[in-house]
């Protein structure tokens, strides 16, 4: 039973890779691939925010500012020093890393709502920094012509190629949470999220592994800032927004919270779907706004709980249907 | 002499961040909600005042009437939304408020579009010269304003009956329900209230500050921010934490950096809420979620 279902998961692994690694030759238009880059980065970003707020339960609302470190860093790293990425994408996880555990003393005091704040108000302050200190940011016009990304040597100088460091990144990402999840690292995580002083009495160290999972998820923010810097060769304050930190938290609520797939998901709607309202112009951000409503009321778990109940009744209907006919024959 | 005429200057700031402050503490108080699209029930406030001036109402009415309006609209996002949420769990609540703030801000761009339109002034111009010092009538009037407000509410909730349901609802939903208090009634006017505070202040800085789609943004997460310095869910601790915030933000403003004010009262809600997480004036508040 158990080498089945193991056997089953590798040939799932091995579909869903022979489908993402494919994609690329379904790209009609370099409009589409930007758009399959960026639900790369998008994913990274929604990942990473799931592990803190989904898994241990840590609500952010500010994570576009670690994106927004991780992107800067490199950027800056990159430009004046001319380091090369590796280096850059190095320094820039490790810069993002300790504000996210700068972030971590405040917000280690404090839950809830209170949490929500000092994230806000981190993301703020990042924003203006950004903003202001114009003598290393450049202020509200950005950094451009930031060097493409390149590899010992191989640039990955078009969409196709991003396309794949990209999703390979996300993929990778992904195993290492589902490994993470499935360690004694990830069940302290969700003990934390589901109930703090049990798993204090229960010996797990609540502030450890709270450190643990904001140093984590900044990490892997500072992956995606560094990738989306080097990818678009243009960053500005305003990619990383109080506005961008709402809809990553809208993308992991609306794939599914506290589940593996559901940041995957909601990065793949929450990117297409503005883009497919584009014809609206303004009104596509209300549409938009409706549906996380309609989201929040109709299905508070996400697309990814809907989808395990659909396939749960699927199954029930298939094996009801097994059973009439083995009732029929035996009969 | 500088700093005592910055003080002043933050005065006026300072009592729309309280009067804001406490418009997100109504509905902390009762709900244990933060209600991060108050910034933006602000700005729908200040337009909607704004198209009934345009009508031609003439402007104390309008600014009724536009109140009026937005309280309504309060109530109406309560019973159509809020209310389908589950209450129990804050976490969606509170991701519903950002959904309505996104769809408050693209409805308003929709609507009236990208520029910032002017609004009539209802105060004079001139200024109050107290020694040295200047303050302008403005100001004085909307510290005034701010005060008399906050005493009524505090006035409401303790004097008459619906309000000391709202308070017994607020402390404990269930045990309310069973002493016959319809918890529901008292949601519903809370919103009611707190979007009327919204629009109050909308009003209130239109004529400085212009209308527009985005003037709710940073100024909603001050009104966050002073609720927190002030103690969440204490009525009073917001007023006074908007206007030490005012205050703050403008000496930072002018002893350190204008371009670094915002950065500064961020920062001192991030210190408050480091050194004491409960608030500078903590009656102790249930912390629902």
């Amino acid at each position: 039973m158990v080498k089945s279902k193991k056997k089953f998961n590798l040939v799932r692994l091995v579909g869903v890779l022979i489908i993402i690694y494919t994609i690329p030759f379904f790209f009609p238009n370099a409009y589409i691939a930007q758009i399959a880059n960026l639900i790369g980065i998008y994913m990274l970003m929604a990942m990473s925010l799931n592990l803190l707020t989904g898994f241990t339960g840590q609500l952010s609302l500010g994570h576009a500012a670690f994106f927004g470190v991780g992107a800067y860093t490199s950027a800056i790293v990159s430009k004046s020093f001319g380091l090369p990425f590796l280096i850059c994408l190095l320094i820039a996880v490790t810069v993002t890393t300790i504000t996210g555990l700068l972030l971590a003393i405040p917000a280690l005091k404090v839950r809830g709502t209170y949490l929500v704040l000092v994230t806000i108000a981190y993301g703020e302050i990042v924003r203006l920094l950004m903003i202001n200190w114009v003598s290393l940011t450049n202020g509200p016009n950005g950094i451009y012509s930031i060097s493409p990304v390149s590899i010992f040597g191989y640039k990955f100088n078009d969409l196709t190629k991003s396309y794949y460091l990209v999703i390979t990144v996300a993929f990778l990402i992904y195993l290492y949470i589902k490994l993470l999840m499935e360690s004694r690292a990830g069940r302290a995580f969700l003990s934390i999220r589901d109930d703090a002083s049990a798993a204090e009495l229960c010996g797990v160290d609540i502030t450890m592994y709270k450190i643990k999972a904001f140093a984590i998820s900044a990490a892997i923010s500072g992956v995606a800032g560094s990738l989306y810097a080097h990818m678009y060769r243009y960053i500005s304050p305003s990619s990383f927004s109080a506005t961008q930190s709402q809809l990553f938290l809208c993308m992991i609520l609306i794939g599914g919270m506290g589940t593996l797939p559901g940041p995957v998901i909601g990065a793949v709607v929450l990117t297409i779907l503005p883009e497919m309202l584009r014809f609206m112009q303004n009104g596509r951000m209300l549409v938009y706004g409706i549906l996380i409503l309609l989201v929040v009321i109709r299905s508070p778990g996400g697309i990814a709980k809907y989808l395990s109940v659909l396939i749960g009744k699927i199954k029930k209907y298939v094996h009801k249907i097994r059973h009439q006919r083995n009732e029929v024959s035996s009969s | 002499m500088v700093i005592i005429q910055q003080i002043l200057n933050g005065l006026t700031m300072g009592s729309v961040y309280a009067l804001l402050g406490v418009g997100v503490t109504v509905v902390y108080k009762s709900l244990g909600l933060m209600n991060v699209a108050h910034g933006d029930m602000m700005m729908i406030g200040a337009f909607i005042t704004l198209l009934i001036i345009d009508l031609g109402v003439p402007l104390w009415l309008a600014i009724i009437l536009g109140i009026f309006c937005a309280g309504m609209l309060g109530l109406a996002m309560e019973r159509f939304i809020y209310r389908k949420v589950n209450y129990g769990i804050m976490l969606n609540l509170m991701i519903a408020t950002i959904g309505m703030q996104i769809v408050l801000r693209n409805a308003a761009l929709v609507l009236w579009g990208v520029e910032p339109k002017a609004f009539p002034d209802m105060f004079s111009k001139g200024v109050i010269h107290m020694g040295p010092y200047v303050v302008a009538v403005r100001s004085v009037c909307i510290i005034i304003l701010a005060l008399c407000l906050v005493l009524l509410l505090q006035l409401f909730y303790k004097k008459t009956r619906i309000g000391k349901e709202m308070t017994v609802a607020a402390a404990n939903s269930t045990v309310a329900s069973m002493l016959g208090i319809n918890v529901n009634l008292t949601r519903f006017i809370t919103f009611g209230i707190g979007s009327s505070f919204a629009a109050l202040t909308g009003i209130l800085i239109a004529p400085v500050y212009f209308v527009s789609q985005n003037m709710g943004a940073v100024v909603g997460v001050k009104a966050l921010a002073a609720a927190v310095i002030g103690g969440f869910g204490n009525i009073t601790g917001a007023f006074y934490g908007g206007i030490i915030l005012g205050i703050v933000e403008a000496l930072g403003g002018g002893l350190i950096s204008s371009a670094y004010k915002d950065i500064i009262s961020f920062a001192v809600m991030i210190l408050v809420l480091y050194f004491k997480p409960y608030g500078l004036f903590a009656k102790h508040v249930d912390q629902k979620f």
